[in-house]
């Protein structure tokens, strides 16, 4: 039994070690990385109340595109992996929710069809670019 | 992040108003840390539960219809603890501890610090931040729970079924701020931390030393699965281990078996596998009561005497299944995680049995995580089956019902199934390491005592080595 208590506390121990290094040494401050906060309240200034947004990511991980969705929410933001951008599903989208505005994650993004376009610099932790723009009519 | 002061306070005070609410459910009032806990546990898990019922009638109104309803228990029991003050005597005095004990005590708070530390510093998983945040920020904006989902997003419209739990304490707490932020929900995930390292001790205690309770709790809260990693980045798993303690150690506390039917209706409200052990835990309890096993009260006359002396607590568990099952319905939701049991599936998990076995035991087994838990959990299960009390012995039962049901989900998944496992399984038994701690330390007892009656002069010399004489 003793062995048990001792083997118990020193997974313990180790696991505490591991989860302060991770922690406090590569982990953010806060749960939206703050250059991606501010990326996000950029695209939100420009838009009107309640207006939806489009985000195109690369896939197969919607990580941060999800970010974009629950930090926007009550905003509709609808979210695109790459292979799903053609133009016939992005007409489909448009129409359904009024969408005059998109993001583009990746690296490149993929064009959902800009008619202007900002750089709104780099994803953090990856290649990747953060694209902002008014979509053509 | 600055320091969440004003998240804390608030935070304490939903979890007094919890706490309010179960001693209404629970028709008594709170004493110490361990009925304060119980009450927590009944109250919040009620909550969560009714927050369908209440969504259905109310709608929007009905986040803001249950703080109500939870501000409203808090003031009657403020106003009844501040009446009858005066006519309640003095605190009994903390009992002296042995050194020993002293630092076991010292080592849990130490751990249980570290903890709080870590979850306010960690940022949310996945898990936190993609379902259960965001299901709390859906719940702050629409007021009550909804068929709706993100925009387009059909797969994960299946964790719109995730029960509410997390969710609701995390809307609650934004409400009561006046606004949502995702960095200010950690202060809830050390509440449930302290819960499981309560109840395990209160379960251990109730049967052994109050230094093998002490130990059992210190090392529940050293499990990698409850103290770091998914735990502090603000899944529900842990919290549905805090109910799982919760309910073992009302199960084995005779004043807490009131407790019992709110703390296993309960866990349907924490996380969807929550259902799997209300059902465990309702089969546990009616093969306790049936006796099996046991020559002299067994039998079907006096299961049904039970049956009809616990038809209340019946009653109330059967409520809560409803409350859940009928939400499922109403949202009509089809999980393509898991495929239905249909003769391919079944085909499918008779083919996969090898597999899933092999992996769940090289994860159960992975030293880096539980040390060894699990293959002493299973020598303690057969002591307990073979010395323990019919307790004790259906203890040991329903935690390996809930592993095998565990293990048996895994067969029916439409994802790879090592991938899922090694998501998974973890996480699964981590809502279990409770039960297991609490059953090693129980075996661990009865072998002890087994020991002291053979060899009554070696037992004694260990108790005098051990303190026996400070007041345990």
């Amino acid at each position: 039994m003793l062995i048990f208590v001792l083997v118990s506390g020193a997974v313990g121990v180790r696991a505490f070690v591991a989860g302060y290094r991770e922690a406090f040494l590569s982990s953010w401050l806060t749960s939206v990385p703050p250059r991606v906060a501010d990326q996000i309240a950029t695209v939100d200034r420009v838009m009107r109340p309640g207006e939806a947004l489009l985000v195109t990511y690369p896939g197969p991980n919607p990580w941060y595109a999800r970010m974009w969705q629950r930090v926007l929410y009550p905003r509709t933001v609808v979210l695109l992996s790459r292979n799903q951008t053609s133009a016939a599903n992005i007409a489909r989208l448009r129409a359904r929710y009024g969408i005059r505005f998109a993001v583009a994650i990746g690296s490149p993004p993929a064009d959902p069809g800009f008619a202007r376009v900002r750089d709104l610099g780099p994803l953090l932790g990856a290649d990747d670019r953060v694209l902002f723009g008014t979509l053509r009519p | 992040m600055s320091f969440p002061a004003t998240a804390i306070a608030l935070t304490v005070l939903l979890a007094g108003g919890f706490a309010a609410v179960g001693e209404v459910m629970l028709r008594r009032r709170s004493e110490g840390v361990l009925g304060w806990n119980e009450s927590f546990l009944v109250g919040a898990g009620t909550c969560a539960a009714a927050l369908f019922p209440i969504s259905l009638v109310l709608g929007r109104r009905a986040l803001d219809a249950l703080m109500i309803l939870v501000g409203l228990c808090l003031a009657a029991r403020v106003v009844a603890r501040v009446r009858d003050r005066s006519s309640r005597g003095r605190r009994p005095a903390l009992p002296r501890l042995a050194w020993m004990d002293a630092l076991l005590v010292a080592a849990i708070v130490l751990t249980a610090a570290a903890f709080t530390i870590l979850s306010f510093r960690y940022t949310f998983s996945w898990d936190g931040f993609q379902i259960y945040a965001s299901k709390a920020k859906r719940l702050f904006h629409e007021g009550g729970l909804t068929q709706q989902w993100f925009a387009e997003d059909s797969y994960d419209r299946r964790l719109l079924e995730y029960p509410p739990l997390v969710a609701m304490y995390e809307a609650m707490l934004a409400r009561l701020r006046g606004s949502f932020d995702f960095d200010q929900f950690k202060p809830i995930f050390p509440l449930f931390y302290f819960s499981i390292v309560v109840s395990t001790f209160a379960a251990v205690r109730q049967r052994t030393s109050l230094r093998v309770a002490l130990v059992t709790a210190l090392l529940v809260g050293l499990l990698p699965e409850i103290a770091t990693a998914q735990a502090a980045g603000g899944s529900s798993d842990m919290p549905l281990a805090a109910f799982v303690a919760g309910t073992v150690a009302a199960c084995l506390r005779r004043e807490s078996r009131r407790a019992v039917p709110f703390l296993i209706g309960s866990l349907t409200a924490v996380k969807n596998e929550g259902t799997i052990l209300a059902i465990v835990a309702s089969g546990a309890i009616l093969w306790y009561w049936y006796g099996s096993g046991n020559r002299t009260s067994g039998g079907l006359r006096p299961f049904r005497k039970r049956v009809k002396a616990h038809a209340a607590g019946i009653a109330v568990v059967a409520a809560y299944l409803v409350s859940r099952l009928a939400f499922l319905r109403w949202l009509d939701v089809h999980d393509p995680t898991y495929g239905p049991i249909n003769a391919a599936n079944l085909e499918r998990a008779v083919e996969r049995l090898g597999l899933v076995v092999r992996v769940c035991f090289r994860l159960a087994l992975d030293p880096a995580v539980w040390g060894v838990l699990w293959p002493l959990a299973l020598i303690a299960s057969l002591v307990l089956s073979a010395r323990g009390a019919k307790s004790e012995r259906t203890l040991a039962g329903a935690l390996w019902s809930a592993i095998g049901a565990y293990t048996a989900i895994l067969l029916f998944t439409n994802w790879d199934v090592e991938l899922q496992a090694v998501q998974a399984y973890h996480r699964l038994l981590s809502q279990l390491a409770p039960a297991a701690l609490v059953a090693i330390a129980l075996s661990y007892w009865r072998m002890r005592r087994t020991f002291d009656v053979q060899f009554p002069a070696t037992s004694a010399t260990r108790a005098v080595m051990e303190g026996a004489r400070v007041g345990r």
